[in-house]
C-alpha cells in the first residue's frame, strides 16, 4: 500500500464519528430512493404483469341492454382489437360480521370458460360449468377474510332476491386489484365479485342474449379518445351511458393515485438527505484541509502534484459516502420488503415481489459519489490553490469585523461568550443557513411523517364526532315501509331513531357522470347528518339536493345548476333535480335531499334503507342482539366497534411508519449538529484552552460552544414547521381526491413531537461534544501552531 | 557574486516579494541576489521576519517571486507552471522545516516512503534513517517521537530522493542545543557523503562556523557576506 494510502486509511479511523454519521445520511437517502423506487417499480411491473396477462381492457362502457350480437358492431369500430361483452348486475351480500351488507358485482363468464378480455384470475377450486345452476367464482379477497372457499354456499341479494350461490372456486381480477367502491378503498370483507356463467346470469337477471357492460382493447398505436366516441356512437340506441378509459375504472384509478404519490415520495425524501450529505461533507472536509493545511503544504513541497492530493482527499470522501451507499441499499432492501408487504395487504397481485434492479444499484451508488463530490469540490479546490509557501506560515487569524448586532449595540446586553457565539455564526453565514436548514429538514420530515396519522383522526372525527352520531347503524336487506322503524323505537333500551333512504344512483351533468349514492335525511336529523370539514352542519334543503363540493367539481355544475340523476336500482327511471347547495365533505363523493325530496324523485312512497340509533350504553349490547334478530334486518353496527377497528388498522401501521421517520430524522439532526459541533470545537479549541488558561470554567467554555450549537438548532425550528406544513400539502394533494379528502390539519402534538425529536437529537450530539470539551488538552492545544 | 571553487547550481538576481498577511502588505524581499554552488554548505543569517525564509521558499519552488530571477543549472524558474514546479521540488529538491511537518498518520519508515515513492533514483526508506541513525525507530509514529528525532525523520525524507540541493528552514530552532547539533551532524554527514548542495537558514549565528560560505541577511535584504577559511566541525559550535 502506498504511504499516502496508509494516511487515507489512518485519516478515516481518526474520523469515524464523523465519518459514521455521514454515511448514515448518505444511507438514509439511498434507503428511501432504493425503497421508495424499487417498490414502485415492483409495482408497476407487477400490474403491467397481471394486465398483460389477463387482458386488461381500455376502455369501458356501461349500457342499458344489447343484445350480444352487437359485440361484432363493437369489434368492427377501427381502432379496437377486441371485444369482451358481459351481463352484470349489482349485488349486496349481508354478512354476519359486517353492520351493512357487502357490495359488489356479479359478473358473467362466456360459455368457453376464458373471458376474452379482464379474464380471472383462479387461486381456488375451478371456473363454474355452463349449465349447472348457480356455480360461482368469488374473489378471493372477499373469500378469504370470510373464511369461504369452494363447496361454501353464499347468500346474496340480487334485484331485491335473496339467492344462493355454490362458491366452486376462488379468483384475483385485475378490476379488483385495489378493493374500492364509489365511497373509497375499503375492506375486502366488504367488496363482493361473483363471476358466474352466462346462461345463469341470463337467468338470475332475466334477460336472456343480452349484455349491459363492453370492454374493449385497444390497438397499438390507435386514438382511444376515437374509440371511446365511435362505442359512444354505436351503443347510444342502446343506452349507453358513456364509455371511459383506463381511468374511469376505480381500481386502476386508485391504483394509479397510489403510484403516482409513490414516485413524488421517491424523489423528494431521497433529495433532502442528499442535500444535507453535501453539505455535511462540505463542512467536514472544509475542516480537515484547514487543519492538515500544513500537511498538504509539505506533501507539494514533497513533488506531490495538486491532482494527486485533490484524488487522496475525494478518495476519502468518497470511501465514506460509499460505506453510506452500501448501508442503505441493506437498508433500502430490509424497508422496501417491508413496504410491499404492507402494501400487499391492499394490492392484489398474484404476484407481487419486491425486486431491486440493476438499475436502483446504479442510481443510488451514482447519487451518493455525486452527493461526494459536490461535497467536497470547494474543498478540492482550496487543496488545489493552496500555496505551498503560505502554507507553511501559521494562518493569517480569521478576519472578524464589528457585526451587524454590534452596531445595533445588541452585544452591550451580551456577556463576552456571547459574543464571541454570535460574532462567529456571523462571520460564517451560509454555514449558520445550512445548519438550520438542516435541522428544519428533520424537522419537516418528521411534521410530514406524521400528518396523515393527524388527517386521519381529523376525518375520524369528523366523520364520528359530528356527522355519525349514532351509537347504532341498522341496514335493511331492502327498502322497506315506515313502520319498520316504529318496530326499532320499541326495543327496550332504545332512546331515539332517525330513519335514512338511500339509494345508488348515477348523477350526470354534460359528459359528466359518477355513480354515487343518494341520501334522504330525515328533518331535524341529530343522529346522521351531513357536515362539512370544519364541523359544520349542512341543512338539507326544501328543494333541490346538494353535493359533495368535489362531486360539484367533478360535474362542473355549481348551486342552481340541473343535474340528471338515473336510479340504478329502478331501471329505466331518470329525472333532473337542482343542485341547492355543496356540502364540504371529506369522505367520497354524494348526494343528499331530504327524505320526501328522494320519495318525490323516485315517485316511490316513503320507505327506508336503514336507521341511526340513540341508545342507552347499559343496554347496547342487549339492543344488538334483539334488532339482529328481526325479519329483514342486514346488519347492525355499534359506532364504538366501528371506530376500535379503525384505530387498530391505522395503530400498527402508525407506530412503524413513526418508528422509520424518527430514525431518519434523527439521522439528519444528529449528522448536521454532531458534525457542526465537532468543526466548531476544532476550530475553536485554542480559543477555548485559552479561555480556560484564563480561569474560565469548562461550564463557562462548553455554554459558549453549546450555545452556538442551540442557537443554530432553535433558527432551524419554525422554518422547519413550515417546511412540514408545506411537504404536508403535498401529500393531501396526491390522495385521490373522489374518496376522501385530507384535512390539512396539523395537530399541535405533532409540532411538539417533531420540536422534541430535533432537540433530543440535539442534545445527545451536544453531550458527545461535551465530553471532548471537558477533556480538551490545554498544554497541548496552545503548543501546537495554528489551526 | 563570485562563486569560486563551485559552480552555481542555484542562484536568484534581484528577486523582490510583496504578500498580504491577513490585511497587512509585507515586503518580504528587497532586491535580493544569492547563488548556491555544487556541494556547497551555505548557512543563510539573520534575524526573524528578515526574509530568509521567503527565499528559500522561492529557491525551492514553493514560491514566486514578485520579479527578478530564479535559475536551477541555468535554466529559469520564475516562469516555470506549477506543473514544472512540481516536476522540480519532486526531482531536485529536498526540504527541511523547523516543525519538522511529518504526517502525523504514517509512521517514521512511511514518512520517508511519500518521497521515495514518487522519485525517479530514491534510496530505500531504510537506507535513509539510517543514514540520519534512526536505523531503530522505523516503525515509530512521529508523536512517539522527540523532536530531534523527528526532525532526523525529517532530513532522512529530504535526502532520501537523493536531491541536487538541500534546503533547511531553521532545522535546529525548536530543538534544544544538543539535539540540535546530532541534527547539524547528519546535515553535515549528508552534504559530505552525498554531496548535496545544502543551504541551512538561522538566525543562531554559531550555526555559521560549519559552512563554506555565510550571507547575512536583514530586512528583505542580503546585508554581507563572508568565506570561512574552515569549515568548523559540529562538535566545535556551541550556543
Amino acid at each position: 500500500m502506498r504511504s499516502l494510502d496508509r494516511k487515507l486509511w489512518r485519516d478515516l479511523w481518526h474520523l469515524r464519528t464523523q465519518a459514521i454519521t455521514i454515511s448514515l445520511v448518505v444511507g438514509a437517502a439511498v434507503a428511501s430512493y432504493v425503497c421508495v423506487s424499487a417498490a414502485c417499480e415492483s409495482l408497476h411491473r407487477s400490474r403491467d404483469d397481471y394486465y398483460a396477462r389477463e387482458r386488461f381492457a381500455d376502455v369501458f362502457v356501461m349500457l342499458e341492454a344489447a343484445p350480444r350480437t352487437l359485440a361484432t358492431k363493437l369489434a368492427s369500430i377501427a381502432g379496437v382489437a377486441q371485444v369482451a361483452v358481459t351481463a352484470e348486475e349489482p349485488v349486496r351480500a349481508p354478512m354476519a360480521s359486517l353492520r351493512e351488507p357487502a357490495t359488489g358485482r356479479l359478473m358473467s363468464l362466456p360459455p368457453a370458460g376464458q373471458a376474452v378480455l379482464n379474464d380471472i384470475f383462479l387461486t381456488r377450486g375451478r371456473r363454474p360449468m355452463p349449465g349447472v345452476a348457480r356455480e360461482a367464482v368469488v374473489l378471493d379477497s372477499f373469500a378469504t377474510a370470510h373464511g369461504l372457499g369452494p363447496g361454501d354456499t353464499l347468500d346474496i341479494i340480487v334485484r331485491e332476491r335473496l339467492v344462493t350461490v355454490r362458491i366452486v372456486g376462488t379468483a384475483m381480477s385485475p378490476e379488483y386489484v385495489m378493493l374500492a367502491s364509489s365511497t373509497g378503498v375499503s375492506k375486502p370483507d366488504s367488496i363482493v365479485a361473483l363471476w358466474m356463467t352466462e346462461d345463469v346470469v341470463d337467468a338470475l337477471v332475466g334477460k336472456r342474449g343480452a349484455f349491459n357492460r363492453a370492454a374493449m382493447s385497444v390497438q397499438h398505436g390507435a386514438s382511444i379518445d376515437a374509440v371511446i366516441a365511435s362505442v359512444d356512437r354505436v351503443l347510444k340506441p342502446y343506452g349507453g351511458r358513456g364509455a371511459t378509459d383506463r381511468s374511469g375504472q376505480l381500481s386502476h384509478r386508485y391504483l394509479e393515485a397510489e403510484m403516482g404519490g409513490l414516485e413524488g415520495m421517491a424523489t423528494v425524501v431521497p433529495l433532502i438527505f442528499l442535500a444535507v450529505a453535501i453539505f455535511l461533507v462540505n463542512v467536514v472536509m472544509s475542516r480537515i484541509v484547514e487543519l492538515e493545511r500544513e500537511q498538504i503544504a509539505v506533501l507539494k513541497a514533497l513533488g506531490y502534484a495538486n491532482l494527486r492530493l485533490a484524488q487522496h482527499y475525494l478518495a476519502l470522501v468518497l470511501l465514506i459516502t460509499s460505506v453510506g451507499a452500501g448501508i442503505g441499499l441493506a437498508a433500502g432492501m430490509w424497508l422496501g420488503e417491508e413496504l410491499v408487504a404492507l402494501y400487499a395487504k391492499y394490492f392484489r397481485f398474484p404476484v407481487f415481489e419486491f425486486e431491486v434492479t440493476a438499475g436502483h444499484v446504479f442510481v443510488a451508488l451514482g447519487a451518493s459519489v455525486l452527493a461526494g463530490v459536490l461535497g467536497v469540490l470547494q474543498t478540492l479546490r482550496s487543496v488545489m490553490r493552496l500555496p505551498p509557501a503560505e502554507a507553511m506560515r501559521p494562518a493569517a487569524p480569521p478576519v472578524y469585523r464589528r457585526s451587524l448586532l454590534d452596531r445595533l449595540r445588541i452585544h452591550r446586553w451580551l456577556g463576552q461568550a456571547w459574543r464571541m457565539v454570535l460574532r462567529e455564526m456571523e462571520r460564517r453565514p451560509a454555514r449558520l443557513l445550512f445548519s438550520a436548514l438542516g435541522i428544519a429538514a428533520a424537522i419537516a420530515i418528521l411534521v410530514a411523517g406524521r400528518f396523515s396519522f393527524d388527517a386521519v383522526e381529523a376525518l375520524l372525527d369528523v366523520q364520528f364526532g359530528a356527522a355519525e352520531r349514532g351509537d347504532v347503524q341498522v341496514q335493511f336487506v331492502a327498502a322497506r315501509p315506515t313502520e319498520a322503524i316504529h318496530a326499532l323505537e320499541h326495543v327496550p333500551g332504545v332512546w331515539r331513531v332517525e330513519p335514512m333512504r338511500s339509494t345508488p344512483v348515477r348523477v350526470r351533468a354534460g359528459h359528466h357522470a359518477r355513480t354515487v349514492v343518494l341520501t334522504g335525511h330525515p328533518e331535524h336529523a341529530s343522529l346522521h347528518r351531513v357536515v362539512t370539514a370544519e364541523h359544520r352542519v349542512v341543512p338539507m334543503p326544501w328543494d333541490g339536493v346538494v353535493l359533495t363540493t368535489e362531486l360539484g367539481r367533478i360535474l362542473g355544475v355549481e348551486p342552481g345548476d340541473d343535474v340528471d340523476l338515473e336510479f340504478i336500482e329502478s331501471p329505466g327511471r331518470r329525472t333532473t333535480v337542482r343542485v341547492a347547495g355543496f356540502a364540504d365533505e371529506l369522505f367520497g363523493l354524494s348526494v343528499h335531499a331530504r327524505m320526501a325530496k328522494v320519495e318525490a324523485l323516485m315517485g316511490t312512497a316513503p320507505l327506508v334503507t336503514g336507521a341511526s340509533l340513540a341508545v342507552d350504553g347499559r343496554m347496547l349490547d342487549e339492543v344488538c342482539e334483539r334488532i339482529g334478530a328481526m325479519p329483514g334486518v342486514a346488519s347492525v353496527a355499534t359506532r364504538r366497534s366501528a371506530l376500535a377497528l379503525f384505530e387498530e388498522q391505522t395503530g400498527e401501521n402508525m407506530r412503524t411508519m413513526t418508528f422509520v421517520i424518527v430514525i431518519f430524522a434523527s439521522i439528519i439532526a444528529i449528522g448536521v449538529v454532531y458534525n457542526n459541533a465537532r468543526v466548531s470545537l476544532s476550530t475553536r479549541s485554542r480559543e477555548l484552552a485559552s479561555l480556560r488558561v484564563l480561569g474560565f470554567t469548562r461550564a463557562e467554555i462548553s455554554r459558549i460552544l453549546l450555545g452556538e450549537i442551540f442557537l443554530q438548532a432553535a433558527l432551524g425550528v419554525l422554518p422547519g414547521l413550515a417546511f412540514g406544513r408545506v411537504l404536508a400539502e403535498g401529500i393531501a394533494a396526491g390522495a385521490d381526491a373522489e374518496s376522501f379528502r385530507f384535512p390539512l390539519v396539523i395537530s399541535s402534538e405533532t409540532y411538539a413531537f417533531a420540536v422534541l425529536v430535533a432537540a433530543m437529537s440535539t442534545v445527545v450530539s451536544a453531550l458527545i461534544v461535551r465530553r471532548r470539551i471537558d477533556h480538551l488538552d490545554l498544554i497541548g492545544v496552545l503548543k501546537t501552531r495554528g489551526g | 557574486m563570485p562563486i569560486d571553487a563551485h559552480s552555481p547550481i542555484l542562484s536568484a538576481e534581484g528577486l523582490t516579494k510583496v504578500y498580504r498577511m491577513g490585511e497587512v502588505d509585507v515586503h518580504a524581499l528587497r532586491g535580493v541576489d544569492v547563488a548556491l554552488g555544487e556541494g556547497e554548505f551555505v548557512v543563510l543569517l539573520g534575524p526573524s521576519g528578515s526574509g530568509k525564509s521567503t527565499l528559500l521558499n522561492i529557491l525551492g519552488g514553493l514560491d514566486v517571486p514578485t520579479s527578478g530571477h530564479v535559475r536551477f543549472r541555468g535554466e529559469e524558474l520564475g516562469g516555470a507552471s506549477e506543473r514544472e514546479l512540481t516536476r522540480y521540488r519532486r526531482e531536485h529538491v529536498g526540504f527541511v522545516f523547523q516543525f519538522y511537518n511529518l504526517i502525523p498518520s504514517l509512521t517514521a519508515r512511511e514518512n520517508v516512503a511519500l518521497v521515495t515513492e514518487i522519485a525517479p533514483h530514491p534510496m530505500s526508506p531504510v537506507e535513509a534513517l539510517g543514514l540520519v541513525g534512526l536505523g531503530e525507530r522505523l516503525d515509530h509514529f512521529p508523536s512517539q517521537l522527540s523532536g530531534g528525532e523527528q526532525q532526523r525523520v525529517a532530513i532522512a525524507r529530504a535526502v532520501a530522493k537523493r536531491p541536487s540541493v538541500l534546503l533547511c528552514d531553521e532545522p535546529t530552532g525548536a530543538l534544544d542545543a544538543s539535539t540540535g547539533r546530532r541534527v547539524l551532524e547528519v546535515l553535515e554527514t549528508v552534504n559530505r557523503e552525498l554531496g548535496t548542495a545544502t543551504a541551512v537558514i538561522t538566525h543562531n549565528a554559531p550555526i555559521a562556523a560549519m559552512a563554506d560560505r555565510v550571507v547575512t541577511f536583514g530586512d528583505g535584504r542580503v546585508t554581507g557576506e563572508r568565506r570561512n577559511e574552515r569549515r568548523a566541525r559540529v562538535d566545535e559550535v556551541s550556543w
